[in-house]
């Protein structure tokens, strides 16, 4: 008998055994329903965390992408920061040409407001502008009064307060829009207002071409009169402007230390309702 | 997707994969399990293997998310995860002894006595004299088609089979 022979007969004979099959087969179903079941859950499981990344890319993008707060930076450029909830800039807006050629110089989108202040005062575009009569006004709104109150703390204590003779002044929110509508910055809208008690032929039109310094000084000299008895305008319409004033609030470092609560009239008040740093 | 009819076909995906049903899997362990068995009969050193090598075997046949160009491929595919399924059970230091058949229990009950000797020949030969040995005598394939099956050259696998012939006459007896 040939090997080749031999040895086809002899594994011939070797065959699984029924109880093998049976077993290997009720194994298998076993096993293909647990894979169902997983890719059941897998899928399950997929769906949940796909839905929570969509949740947490809304909610994200709601919390990070909403301006709670506006900060208003005037000399005789004009730009407003938004501020996330997180004190982050997400957006600059330039309200004049100068403005505009500053905001183009620079990015200071993500970055903290503070540090967003110090490298727009540092850059060069803006030092033609920071002279020793700028008026350099920055203008706080917000709903959030805590906000509000770090805000005016924070710029208070910066370089732009501290070196270059800064304000730090609140505003109401309600004002932002109304600022934004007449084509200014809510800063600059809000000098428009007070100057306008004094001043009730002064335009919108007419702010667009004046700088912060040229607002300030018209007021002081309203304020000059009044306080010599050389006004022009009624005893009630003087009451109108000092109430006016009362909302011109400024923040500055004398206040801080007093630990008083910004925008309640406790700051050294100058003659136009706010004092610069020195 | 193409879903034809019951679950007894196999499902195409839209990726290429495929899900293979209760009916194919039945059909494969049906179809392969004698084959699977001599394999594990030469291959493995005691019986307990034999299950977990069946089951292994068929898992990686349920999971697979290919299709086969052919019956031969697919014959092909299960001999090549057996083999590689047996020699990851022979790893295991606890298995390095070969039992005689008679002490194999139940399974080889049903071999007749007059093939033990011829089996526990092919047994006895190193792993690479007994697949070549098995692929072609009784699988019949090709020193070729082994040499595709076990990554070897085809003179490689001519070499292996003179040799394990000859030693397979040895230890039968010099009659063949």
């Amino acid at each position: 008998m040939e090997l080749e022979k031999k040895v086809r007969d002899a594994f011939g004979c070797v065959k699984a055994s029924e109880g093998l099959k049976e077993s290997t087969k009720s194994f298998l179903r076993e096993a293909g329903r647990n894979r169902q079941a997983h890719r059941g859950a897998a899928l399950r499981l997929a769906t949940v965390c796909a839905a929570l990344a969509v949740f947490l890319g809304i909610g994200g993008f709601a919390f990070l992408g909403t301006p709670v707060a506006y900060v208003s930076i005037d000399v005789n450029p004009s730009l407003e920061l938004e501020l996330n909830r997180l004190d982050r800039v997400i957006a600059v807006r330039a309200f004049n040409e100068d403005g505009e050629r500053i905001a183009a110089g620079i990015s200071v989108k993500g970055m903290r407001c503070e540090d967003a202040l110090e490298k727009i005062l540092d850059s060069r575009e803006m030092q033609p502008y920071l002279t020793q009569d700028a008026a350099l006004t920055f203008t706080v709104a917000t709903e959030s009064e805590p906000k509000e109150a770090q805000l005016l703390s924070d710029i208070a204590r910066s370089r732009g307060c501290t070196e270059h003779g800064g304000v730090s002044v609140r505003a109401d929110m309600s004002l932002v829009g109304e600022a934004h509508e007449n084509g200014l910055s809510f800063g600059k809208y809000q000098v428009y207002r007070l100057l306008l008690q004094y001043e009730p032929t002064v335009t919108v039109q007419d702010c667009h071409e004046m700088s912060m310094s040229q607002m300030h000084g018209m007021i002081e000299a309203h304020e000059h009169d009044i306080n010599h008895g050389e006004g022009h305008g009624t005893e009630c319409e003087r009451k109108e402007g000092t109430k006016q004033e009362t909302q011109y609030e400024m923040e500055d470092e004398s206040s801080l230390q007093t630990d008083a609560p910004a925008g309640q009239g406790t700051g050294h008040h100058g003659k136009n309702g706010h004092s610069r740093g020195h | 997707m193409a879903v034809l009819g019951r679950a007894r076909v196999t499902i195409v995906k839209r990726d290429g994969g495929i899900v293979r049903s209760e009916f194919e899997v039945d059909r494969a362990v049906e179809q392969y399990s004698d084959m699977i068995r001599r394999i594990c009969l030469y291959q493995l050193k005691n019986a307990t293997d034999t299950e977990d090598v069946f089951q292994t075997v068929f898992l990686k046949y349920l999971i697979y998310p290919k299709s086969f160009d052919s019956p031969e491929h697919e014959k092909a595919w299960f001999i090549r995860v057996t083999l590689n399924a047996c020699r990851d059970h022979l790893k295991s230091l606890f298995r390095r002894h070969t039992l005689p058949l008679e002490e194999l229990g139940e399974e080889v009950a049903a071999i007749p006595p007059e093939q033990h000797q011829v089996l526990d020949a092919v047994r006895a030969l190193p792993t690479k004299y007994k697949d070549v040995i098995y692929l072609h005598y009784y699988e019949g394939y090709s020193a070729a088609e082994i040499g595709n099956l076990l990554g070897k050259k085809e003179n490689t696998v001519y070499s292996l089979l003179a040799r394990g012939r000859t030693m397979l006459r040895e230890a039968l007896g010099g009659d063949l």
